[in-house]
């Protein structure tokens, strides 16, 4: 290869550098740059009015479940493939985690890791034949995948090896430090977002798009719809995985419970309120659920009542969520009230 | 032989059950191409009102009040969420998958989360090979076998049921023929409604119900539906009892840990052998 | 008896039918002839409701039917016989012309039974067959008879004569030129011109989604286009 060529690649590479600060920069000047530039210069600043470790908890299951409605919307809004057993990758990594924590001894984030790559490989073998289904199908299939692995990891034959309904437990939190651990789940969480957005925005992400709004079409001009589908499943999977694990290592350990249909309804709960295919408006489902639901911390039942009315509602008559486009509509309001 | 006399027994009771389950839910996606994952609740909410209501109005008014009041939800859950949203499978699956939480957690706020029975219309036990079993077991095989038949025979005599394989085999030339296609499918949402609600009438007495159990009626209608082929009923009957021996034979020979098992292993198989289920249709052209 | 007034259609972006306008008189047999994917079809199952105009007006019997779904248009008494016969294949030869006439009021489903097993005598002979075990000209009388069952006012027929042998054809528009004598209206859609304007009293020539001409027999033959185009002299 010449210089030349050499030297060419580089200027591209500054171009497409710039081009991107320039993107970004331009993004920061907009409305909704600067809300999400509040919003995250907020939460980092959360420590310093409280130190709490309650309070700051909240905001760490909200996190958490931000990163696990975030994976499933990427595979429903993007990709077009409805899954109703999301918990299970969420599931699986959390006790992976916690097995390599508590009997292995290995660190967290090693733990973390493997659990979530443990979720792609399942992610994988379940796509491998849930993919030969259109979409109902695939959804249904998966949400009686999840539930059989809450019967198997509940039922007491296996016990020994899968820990029964206590499921594992006493394992280490992340760090004593409740600050700490915070900012930790900050940066996950920010982390695989931009992750998310980024494959979104990507070449990937634009076969993808093709897939969900015209597998046919998208087949006809030569996508392996199948690789495709199987990576934004296995994709999907990993960070519902990384959920999981964070979910597991929070709260101390981890039980068959995380199996059920119900965790599943969390993440597409969230991700509808927020705004399907809009990868942001899942964290902003999630806060608003963990917040609305800490008014209802007596009764858990109620709160999740609740939200099955909401989510009804949702579907039914907004279809693109409520929580994104009410913050975008704040734009009017803001310029009404500058006097624009 | 004992053992297998009751693993023949129980297998017959569990698959005629899930018979009439997965004959609705087969029927829901043959006309409309529609799954339903509320299709649970209407089993579970059956129950619930006869739970509820048997202690004041007698055993006989509570099966007829559950039964009306189920028919009608079936009916106002075609009105009022599924219809509007015809267009937009997505949004069906996400809208029954809530309605089915929805009402699990309706008996969980304004229930309890423990599970329940109730009576039987009939008392005692009729002996078979020695073994003596719950009458009710008999009421259970008898009923939902006429029940079966009368549905069998509805959708090929009557003029609702041949509007109904009218749809699912053509909906296009159906409407040519001048058959309302959403007024056809909200008869057959409530006829899968009426058939999980029988369902329920007949088994509960002799098992019991707890508000995570719609999940698990949805499962199993389901591994039998993709297993007997999608929209085909012949092959939800024929499905329905080779998962019932099946799971009837794993509790006692193998173990009940496993019968859970049952239903995602016949549904990998079925993906990964034949995807159209052993009944499953060719297209005839 | 109908009348389609400047009616456009399209398929997302692309435009199927460009202000058509199209008049079939009582007791008429008209045809619509042009190649593939003139929008032939697009046009009958606008008429029938199938699909919705983008623009235009349609009348039938001074009623607007345009934004009408099928199975109300079906009552109003217009029978369409769709592309490819579409029959209920699984179910018997005697099960689908009942469905033929489901949304009939009047009690003379036996008469109308007579009257299609005249015309057809094949049909009354697999009565009891299931249709997907007939064969492809059986077919295509069934799907004639099972629109006849309905006593339409107007019958609608998309290529009746599609992948048959010549000779099933020309039974095929026996049986046609036998129902026009019998005094219903019909608009048919042929792609074979020839046999097309044996049996059409007025022809409409559609292309590209547009009427470019019209006439009857005599006129359109002495068009040196339609010599060349359609007629192959």
């Amino acid at each position: 290869m010449s210089a030349k060529s050499l030297s060419k690649g580089k200027g591209r590479v500054k171009k497409k550098l710039s081009g991107s600060k320039s993107y970004l920069l331009n993004w920061s000047k907009t409305f909704r740059g600067r809300l999400t530039i509040i919003c995250l210069i907020g939460l980092c600043l959360i420590p310093l009015l409280t130190q709490n470790r309650y309070y700051l908890g909240i905001f760490i299951t909200a996190m958490i479940f931000s990163i696990f409605a975030a994976s499933w919307d990427f595979l429903a809004g993007f990709t077009g493939q409805v899954s109703f057993g999301q918990a299970i990758f969420f599931g699986i990594s959390g006790y992976i985690t916690s097995y390599f924590i508590r009997y292995l001894y290995l660190p967290w984030w090693a733990s973390l890791l493997i659990g979530s790559l443990v979720g792609v490989a399942f992610g994988l073998l379940i796509g491998i034949p849930a993919l030969r289904l259109k979409g109902p199908y695939l959804g249904l299939a998966t949400m009686v995948l999840g539930l059989i692995m809450f019967y198997t990891f509940l039922n007491v034959k296996f016990e020994p090896w899968l820990g029964g309904s206590e499921g594992i437990s006493k394992i280490p939190q992340i760090s004593r430090n409740a600050v700490e651990t915070y900012y930790i789940h900050l940066i996950f969480m920010i982390t695989s977002f931009l992750i998310l957005i980024w494959i979104g925005k990507s070449k990937m992400g634009t076969v993808f798009k093709s897939i969900r709004d015209d597998d046919i079409g998208a087949e006809a001009s030569g996508i392996n719809l199948t690789k495709y589908k199987l990576i934004a499943f296995m994709i999907s999977a990993f960070f519902a995985g990384i959920a999981g694990g964070l979910f597991a290592m929070h709260n101390r350990g981890v039980n068959p419970g995380v199996f059920q249909p119900l965790y599943s309804f969390y993440a597409i709960v969230m991700a509808s309120l927020g705004g399907i295919a809009t990868i942001s408006g899942s964290a902003l489902g999630s806060y608003f659920f963990w917040f609305a639901a800490e008014l209802f911390s007596e009764w858990p039942d109620v709160s999740v009542f609740i939200f099955a009315i909401i989510l009804i509602l949702v579907i039914r008559f907004a279809e693109h969520g409520i929580l994104k486009p009410v913050l975008e509509r704040l734009k009017d309001i803001w310029d009404l009230v500058l006097g624009k | 032989m004992v053992p297998i006399a009751e693993v023949i027994i129980f297998g017959t009771i569990e698959a005629s059950v899930y018979g009439l389950l997965a004959l609705g839910f087969s029927l829901v996606y043959g006309v409309g191409g529609i799954l339903n994952l509320s299709h649970g609740l209407f089993y579970l909410l059956t129950g619930y009102i006869i739970f509820w209501t048997y202690t004041t109005i007698g055993i006989v008014w509570a099966v007829i009040l559950a039964l009306i009041i189920i028919i009608i939800v079936g009916g106002l859950s075609y009105l009022l969420l599924i219809k509007p949203l015809q267009e937009n499978h997505v949004a069906i699956l996400i809208i029954t998958f809530s309605l089915g939480f929805f009402v699990e957690q309706f008996i969980k706020v304004f229930g309890d989360a423990i599970p329940h029975t109730v009576p039987s219309f009939v008392g005692g036990a009729i002996t078979i090979l020695g073994v003596p079993f719950p009458s009710q077991f008999f009421v259970i095989l008898i009923g939902s076998f006429i029940v079966i038949a009368i549905t069998g025979l509805f959708i090929s005599k009557s003029k609702i049921g041949k509007s109904i394989r009218a749809i699912s085999q053509d909906r296009e030339a159906a409407m040519l023929m001048g058959i309302n296609a959403d007024r056809t499918l909200m008869y057959t949402v409530m006829i899968s409604a009426a058939l999980a609600g029988i369902a329920a009438v007949l088994y509960v007495p002799a098992s019991s119900i707890a508000p995570h159990m719609g999940w698990d009626v949805l499962s199993n209608s389901f591994a039998i539906v993709i297993f007997g082929g999608l929209g085909s009923l012949k092959g939800s009957v024929v499905g329905a009892f080779i998962l019932g021996y099946t799971r009837s034979f794993v509790n006692y020979f193998i173990d009940p840990a496993f019968s859970a098992l049952v239903p995602i292993v016949v549904i990998i198989l079925v993906l990964l052998i034949r995807p159209r289920g052993i009944f499953g249709k060719k297209e005839v052209y | 008896m109908l009348e389609i007034k400047k009616v456009y259609h399209y398929y997302g972006k692309a435009k199927s039918l460009e202000e058509v306008n199209l008049s079939v008189e009582e007791e008429a047999l008209d045809v619509v002839i042009g190649p593939n994917g003139a929008g032939k079809s697009t046009l009958l199952r606008v008429i029938s409701g199938l699909e919705e105009p983008d623009r235009g007006k349609i009348i039938f019997k001074g009623v607007r039917i345009d934004e009408e779904k099928p199975h109300i248009i079906a009552r109003m008494g217009i029978a369409h016989c769709p592309e490819r016969r579409r029959l209920f294949y699984d179910m018997t030869v005697l099960e689908n012309l009942e469905l033929g006439a489901y949304s009939l009021k009047d009690k003379n489903f036996k008469e109308l039974l007579e009257f299609v097993f005249e015309i057809f005598p094949r049909l009354k002979e697999r009565r009891k067959q299931r249709a997907g075990t007939l064969s492809g000209g059986e077919q295509q009388m069934l799907a004639i008879a099972r629109s006849l069952m309905s006593n339409p006012k107007l019958l609608l027929m998309d290529e009746p004569s599609l992948g048959l042998a010549p000779k099933i054809k020309t039974s095929i528009f026996e049986a046609i030129g036998k129902i026009k004598k019998e005094g219903t209206t019909a608009l048919l859609v042929e792609q074979d011109a020839v046999l097309a304007m044996q049996v059409g009293e007025i022809i409409h020539v559609l292309e590209e989604g547009k009427i470019e001409m019209r006439g009857t027999k005599e006129q359109l033959e002495k068009e040196p286009r339609i010599k060349k185009v359609y007629l192959g002299i």
